[in-house]
């Protein structure tokens, strides 16, 4: 029955995607609450299967044969267990939510375009939760590259917008080149341990040999640190903000940089094997929280700074994952969903007031929008830690995890993160929400209407709460024991720096003690730095434009001169031959008959052996 | 004359046909020209039956003749048609086989 409430679930959105993408896409509301309709539909199973999962706990698989050949047999089907009960019930959650503030942000869309906006987004729920329900790494690398897919229709949504058809292409390839790795890898294992079904692959890893999981996991996570944004393939993440909003806090909460992270904690018992591999995450998670966080400073886009936001959060999962603590990464996850995706739609709520994605240009709207402001509150304090906020506890849990691992750098890293993080965030709710306002704009801000505001009272709501089920989820996880020892100088050491975070911010952005310019002015060099994204998009540029592009040309005449080459000198030889040979065909029969002599004299020469 | 005289004639007018064959203009002329050969051939089968004495030889070349004579008006009807369709005998003015 789970598994059958899992199935229905994941086959909603879909049912929804078919119907509006092949019949109904003219009518855009219409095609709105239907898509609403069956994600709600799909919310209310993921919970029955949320809840019968607690109550009888264990696995639940639905299969059915796909392929049967002698050398292998591909079995589809989705596995319940209850790591991908609880994302099916986020991305399920976060999924309706945004596409009911969609209702309200999208309102001024033509309704073929607000069709083709949820046909997108039936799609991309769907895919992403084949993805977490796959039992199978074949079917889980198929969705994957359809949650990439839907994100870049999706980024890509205004496509008549050059820099939103450039952030689309740039995401798509970006994610390619880490799903080129994730591919590898996965033909990798196959090849070496002969299964697909991520069941047998977790039982019978320990069985495998060290250097083929460092191998295989270290291929494996390319896909990750492409799809999950992480260093140095988080490039594309910020220039996604390009997306309608409601698309980047889906893309940014529960689907597309979620799968990275979900796929190293589906597949952990498996990367735990390798010491090498999980300190190459744990660094690269770590390295990438600070270094997104410091971009996150200089940013002025609303969205940016959210997204480098989300680029450092993904870094703390994936450095959870890396020292060894499954849990607390996929709980960093599982609140990170909540606050991330109220704080994009806040930001939306604010962009949509204002007609700007700049800070600079809003500012004092928590008078103007109290829900909205509120709500950004509740979403930053959650983001930075503050207790008794979900942040806090599923961050908490992480530095924990890296206090007692046995690398001790991404510690360090993650706390000097928890400054920054604070730091940020409270810059942008000085600047933006409280202060005074700075645009004529600014001043008719007003609330937005209900179908945007419930979703945030809702996130609102899970984003204080959802910390408090730690224990809960631990123990529905299967971790019975929990850490009692919880030191508490750990806690109050990141609320200390968290607060001083908030302080900074306070003196330079709201009293005007210190005067940002002015610092930034002192430490040129290093803000310039930082503000130019450490010329990673420069970097990036330059490896494509010099580098792959001068490969593919290379490709491109090899193929043209050396194949094609080959190919066109056959032709034109057969061609050439043929040509000249048409001239002996003169239609006369006299000439055909001078052929016939002289070919006759020839033989008769032959075979009478007369030379 | 003994049969060495007969073959070269027989020899000439074989060369003679295939050469008014190769060369003719007119169709007819063609049809003459291979008349020729044949009959160089039925020269061939009488001469070498009465060297070796053996009545085979004088008989085939009737059969020849009869042959040719089936031939001949088989050619007559093509060039007959020929001339209908082309308006023409001319065998260099027909190519419509020209590749």
């Amino acid at each position: 029955m789970i598994g059958i409430y899992a199935l229905i679930s994941f086959l909603l959105p879909f049912l929804s995607f078919i119907i509006i993408g092949f019949f109904i896409r003219r009518y855009g509301k219409i095609s709105a609450y239907l898509s609403i309709t069956c994600v709600l539909l799909s919310l209310f199973f993921s919970i029955l299967s949320l809840i019968h999962l607690n109550k009888n706990p264990g696995e639940y698989f639905i299969e059915w044969l796909w392929l049967s050949q002698k050398l292998f047999t591909f079995k589809f089907g989705i596995w319940v267990d209850p790591l991908s009960s609880a994302m099916l019930f986020v991305v399920a959650l976060v999924a309706s939510m945004v596409q009911i503030y969609s209702l309200g942000y999208m309102k001024d869309e033509t309704p073929p375009s607000l069709g083709r906006y949820y046909a997108y987004h039936s799609l991309f729920t769907f895919s992403m939760m084949g993805l977490v329900l796959s039992k199978n790494i074949l079917e889980l690398f198929v969705f994957w590259e359809l949650v990439g897919l839907c994100s870049y229709l999706l980024i890509g949504f205004w496509f008549y917008k050059p820099s939103a058809a450039k952030a689309a292409v740039k995401a798509f390839w970006t994610t390619r080149l880490g799903d080129v790795g994730f591919m590898l890898g996965l033909l990798y294992l196959y090849k070496h341990t002969g299964c697909f079904e991520l069941k047998d692959l977790l039982s019978k890893a320990p069985e495998f040999s060290q250097g083929i999981i460092t191998t295989g996991t270290l291929l494996l996570f390319c896909g990750a640190v492409g799809k999950s944004a992480q260093f140095p393939l988080h490039i594309w993440l910020p220039d996604a903000m390009e997306g309608p909003t409601p698309v980047s806090a889906l893309i940014h909460a529960a689907t597309m940089v979620a799968a990275g992270v979900y796929m190293v904690a589906r597949l952990f018992p498996l990367f735990s094997l390798s010491k090498i591999t999980l300190f190459i995450i744990a660094f690269i998670g770590a390295f990438t929280a600070v270094l997104a966080s410091t971009m996150a400073i200089v940013q002025e886009d609303i969205k940016r700074v959210l997204a480098y936001s989300t680029i450092s959060q993904l870094g703390y999962m994936m450095a959870g994952l890396g020292v060894g603590n499954v849990n607390a990464g996929f709980f960093h996850l599982f609140t990170h969903a909540y606050f991330k995706a109220l704080l994009f739609l806040c930001a939306g709520c604010a962009i949509h007031a204002v007609h700007s994605n700049s800070i600079w240009d809003m500012g004092g709207l928590l008078k103007r929008m109290p829900v909205t402001g509120f709500s950004f509150l509740i979403g930053l304090l959650a983001l930075s830690g503050i207790p008794p906020f979900s942040g806090f506890f599923s961050k908490e849990e992480i530095i924990h995890a890296a206090y007692l691992s046995e690398f001790k750098l991404p510690f360090y890293l993650l706390i000097i993160g928890v400054f920054l993080t604070a730091f940020y965030m409270a810059r942008v709710f000085f600047v933006a929400f409280l202060g005074k306002e700075r645009k004529e704009e600014a001043k008719h801000a007003h609330e937005a209407p209900y179908s945007m505001t419930i979703p945030l009272i809702i996130l609102s709501i899970f984003s204080i709460f959802s910390g408090f089920y730690k224990n809960e989820l631990y123990k529905f996880l299967g971790e019975h024991e929990t850490h009692h020892s919880f030191s508490p100088i750990l806690p109050l050491l990141s609320f200390l720096l968290a607060i001083s975070g908030f302080f900074l911010a306070y003196l330079y952005y709201y009293s005007n003690r210190l005067s940002p310019e002015k610092t930034a002015r002192k430490i040129y060099p290093v803000y310039n730095l930082v503000y130019q994204k450490y010329y990673m998009d420069h970097i990036a540029e330059w490896i494509y434009s010099k580098v792959a592009l001068n490969l593919s040309f290379l490709a491109a005449w090899w193929d043209r001169h050396v194949v094609d080459g080959t190919v066109n000198w056959v032709t034109y030889t057969t061609g050439r031959l043929g040509k000249n040979l048409r001239v002996i065909q003169t239609g006369i029969v006299q000439d055909y008959l001078v052929y016939i002599a002289i070919a006759f004299i020839i033989i008769g020469f032959i075979v009478f052996q007369i030379f | 004359m003994g049969i060495k005289g007969i073959l070269i004639i027989s020899a000439i007018m074989f060369s003679l046909g295939v050469f008014g064959v190769l060369t003719r203009k007119s169709a007819l002329g063609i049809l003459i020209a291979i008349e020729l050969m044949f009959n160089s051939a039925n020269l061939n089968f009488a001469a070498f039956g009465r060297m070796l004495g053996k009545i085979e030889g004088s008989i085939f070349p009737l059969f020849g003749i009869a042959i040719t004579v089936c031939e001949v008006a088989v050619g007559f009807a093509i060039i007959f048609y020929l001339y209908r369709i082309r308006k023409t005998t001319k065998a260099d003015e027909v190519d419509i086989l020209k590749g």
